[in-house]
């Protein structure tokens, strides 16, 4: 087991946990649990404020549409002019309850999935792909690479154009764009394929410096994060979990098997090892 | 043509590790070109230090290509005769065969890398080879050791510095042990104490019994190199480097706090062109330069010198206004303003040199023809060529001619000299203060020596976040640009400069 096929398996099941189990409480679990895991173990370089930032808006905002959309509930907190559409009714705390709890859910869902990118390298996830797979995986990494710098060169070359006279005008005017950056992509690729040849890619069987020697521990915390996928489904069959604002809201149960999914995550999250040298 | 055998390398006793007998080889591209790319190369290298030395376009690259097989193998093309490279012949071993024995590094590393950290960078050559996990660290731990960046290992490639990543480079090239390392000009990019710094990890390598072979046109940093000059494709033997002189004594040197415009070659021309006032340079909100009075007139050249990651290039554009400062004011005189970018590549995509000045011309609306320009760059040769077949000397050439075409008013060149060899350095400053004599305020920024001495300009340079009066700044009746001490004296410093 390497260590990003072990933090893929966390993901997927702490996806299943968020979104499968209604209950805020399990949901604010899953949340920390990302969140410990983005703080702990994020790659060198990552930086986290930029996504917390982005959750903060993306919550805030599902939070107001939710509480000014829903107009069910028993509380009524105020009352919009009822000639503003969609909005316009009755404002209830009941709403802003199930915006809050859809928020978490979502907020948690985006910390989950960030969890990929920010703890382990992209090239190091198709590195982690199955043995018959290893060459195209390196061969995807590689080509990964190549995004950002393509990103890069369409800025530079609109800026490098523009002050060679370039104006522009209608559809012609993203030919003068794309042509060059499409061509400075291709040179890329051959460039690209000319250092990988020259180190060998595709000399024979390729092995990897990701396997970590401590595949048990990272076994564990797979076996772990697939114990709370598993439970999140079955107390989602069962009825488990949910909670329901309305007609007025309720403390969620706090029911152990509810929560157990999420403190399953939690614990695997915490014992996933950082990343080696 | 035919050309002598060139032998060099080891004491004597060593068997050659690299062979060329009788090797001819033409792109297949080609078939508007007079001449091959190497021309009856005959060659006996072993280990140690190797230079490959000769003008834009003589072949230097394609010659170490053939070494790891990427001629003809990547690039197809007419090979003829043999080559050999330790005892395997090229023409009948795969690239990622002889990449056992040979390790490449290009001339922009930036564009080989495939992973995203500095030690998985380096391991993908041993996993390439089937290693064992504990012997793929091994390797990678002695690259990184030999190139003298084990502290770099789980840095982000995206955080390094143009130095850095050269040494990455090397690291990865080294990875799998090779007995032949070679190097296409791996310091065109780098400053003086990252020059030295390869330098010296070269010269271990090959004390250490490894072949090396360096493309550079930067001679003085390689002194005891044996040499091997091409010229048209035609390989010749020749002596080691010339010895780098002793000139700090020729340096002007000015007290502390002394204005940038009092110093030698300050000489303030036409009307204001350009002005920083109070301006605080950065990337992403993250200040380089701080408190910047800075400002040129028409008709004066600027030569801004610095470390690699010093902001040099964020100095340029902010004031050719494609990077708003953080704090403080721009201001530019009307005019077309001239900006070349580190890489050529994102001027050039037309079909010929010619047509991409012509575009240039078009696009800003200015009369006159392509030919001025190319001629004055020494580009009539190369009008017609699709750029993305010449030589990396030669590109840079081809974007200068793009962006100094119609006579900007501000011209703002970043690293204008890369990949040249001499005689283009020579021709450009020609280029640069014909320029500026007919009005164009010139700012170059480079860690060229040579262009800063033969410009005459004002120089600054970036030091700690700050611009200082470079009084170290050589005058112009030194000796050869190669000549010049590498290791510059300590220099006054002022916090705040302005003139």
């Amino acid at each position: 087991m390497t260590r990003p096929a072990a933090v893929a398996v966390w993901v997927v099941a702490a996806l299943a946990v968020a979104l499968l189990d209604a209950d805020p409480a399990s949901r604010v679990l899953v949340l920390a649990g990302a969140w410990a895991l983005l703080w702990r173990r994020r790659a060198a370089g990552r930086r986290l404020r930029p996504l917390a930032l982005g959750l903060f808006v993306v919550g805030l905002v599902t939070v107001a549409l939710n509480g000014m959309l829903s107009h069910t509930g028993a509380t009524v907190v105020g009352i919009l002019p009822s000639w503003l559409p969609l909005v316009g009714g009755a404002v209830t705390a009941e709403g802003f309850a199930d915006g809050t709890s859809i928020a978490l859910g979502l907020v948690a869902a985006i910390s989950v999935t960030a969890v990929l990118s920010v703890v382990v390298e992209p090239t190091d996830l198709v590195d982690a792909l199955p043995r018959p797979f290893h060459h195209a995986g390196a061969a995807l990494g590689a080509a990964l690479n190549l995004v950002p710098a393509t990103a890069a060169s369409f800025v530079a070359v609109r800026e490098a154009q523009r002050l060679r006279g370039w104006r522009p005008r209608g559809t012609r005017a993203l030919v003068d764009l794309a042509v060059p950056v499409l061509l400075g992509a291709i040179d890329r690729s051959v460039q690209l394929a000319e250092a990988m040849e020259s180190r060998a890619f595709g000399a024979g069987r390729r092995t990897t410096m990701a396997a970590d020697e401590r595949s048990a521990l990272l076994a564990a915390v797979a076996a772990l994060a697939l114990l709370a996928g598993a439970l999140a489904v079955a107390v989602s069959a069962a009825g488990q979990g949910s909670w329901y604002p309305y007609p007025v809201p309720t403390v969620p149960s706090l029911a152990p098997l509810a929560l157990a999914p999420a403190l399953l995550l939690g614990l695997a999250g915490a014992i996933l090892p950082a990343e080696p040298r | 043509m035919t050309s002598d055998r060139v032998s060099g390398g080891g004491s004597g006793r060593d068997a050659p590790t690299v062979t060329f007998d009788k090797v001819t080889y033409c792109y297949p591209a080609w078939t508007d070109r007079p001449a091959p790319a190497l021309v009856d190369v005959d060659l006996d290298i072993g280990p140690g230090l190797t230079l490959v030395d000769g003008d834009s376009g003589s072949g230097k690259s394609t010659l170490l290509r053939v070494c790891n097989g990427l001629v003809p193998h990547f690039h197809g093309g007419t090979f003829r005769g043999r080559a050999l490279v330790c005892g395997l012949d090229v023409l009948a071993t795969p690239t990622r065969q002889l990449a056992r024995h040979v390790g490449f590094v290009f001339q922009e590393p930036e564009t080989s890398f495939v992973r995203g950290t500095v030690a998985r960078e380096v391991a993908f050559f041993p996993e390439n080879l089937g290693l064992p996990r504990p012997s793929i660290r091994l390797h990678v731990d002695e690259a990184l050791e030999r190139s003298g960046i084990g502290h770099l290992a789980a840095r982000r490639l995206s955080t390094l510095s143009g130095g850095e990543r050269q040494r990455v480079a090397l690291a990865a090239a080294l990875a799998a042990g090779p007995s032949v390392v070679a190097m296409d000009e791996p310091m065109s990019q780098l400053d003086e104490q990252g020059a030295r710094a390869l330098t010296a990890t070269l010269r271990a390598l090959a004390v250490a019994g490894t072949t090396v072979l360096v493309a550079e046109h930067r001679l003085a940093h390689l002194p005891d190199a044996r040499r091997v000059s091409l010229a048209s494709g035609c390989a010749s033997v020749g002596a080691a480097a010339p010895a780098i002189g002793a000139c700090a004594g020729n340096a002007a040197v000015a007290g502390r706090g002394a204005s940038l415009a009092d110093l030698p070659g300050g000489h303030r021309c036409g009307t204001p062109a350009w002005s920083l006032s109070g301006v605080t340079v950065g990337v992403a909100g993250r200040p380089l330069l701080d408190d910047v009075d800075l400002s040129g007139s028409a008709g004066e050249v600027l030569v801004v010198t610095g470390a690699n990651g010093s902001g040099k290039t964020s100095l340029l554009r902010t004031i050719a206004g494609l990077a708003p400062p953080i704090t403080g004011a721009v201001e530019r005189r009307p005019g077309r303003v001239a900006y070349l970018p580190q890489e050529p590549g994102l001027l050039l995509h037309r079909h010929s040199v010619r047509a991409e000045v012509d575009q240039t011309l078009r696009w800003s609306q200015l009369s006159g023809t392509a030919d001025e320009v190319l001629e004055v760059l020494g580009l009539q040769r190369l009008a017609e060529r699709d750029p993305r077949d010449l030589s990396g000397g030669e590109r840079q050439r081809a974007a200068l001619a793009v962006v100094l075409a119609g006579r900007p008013a501000l011209a703002l060149l970043d690293e204008p000299t890369r990949g040249m060899d001499t005689a283009a350095r020579l021709a450009l400053s020609a280029v640069l203060r014909q320029l500026a004599g007919a009005g164009t305020a010139v700012v170059a920024a480079t860690h060229d020596l040579g262009l800063a001495r033969e410009l005459q300009g004002r120089v600054v340079r970036i030091e700690d976040g700050v611009l200082v009066p470079d009084v170290d700044r050589p005058s112009p009746d030194l000796p050869s640009p190669d000549r010049l001490p590498p290791d510059p004296s300590p220099r006054a410093a002022t916090t705040k400069s302005a003139w």
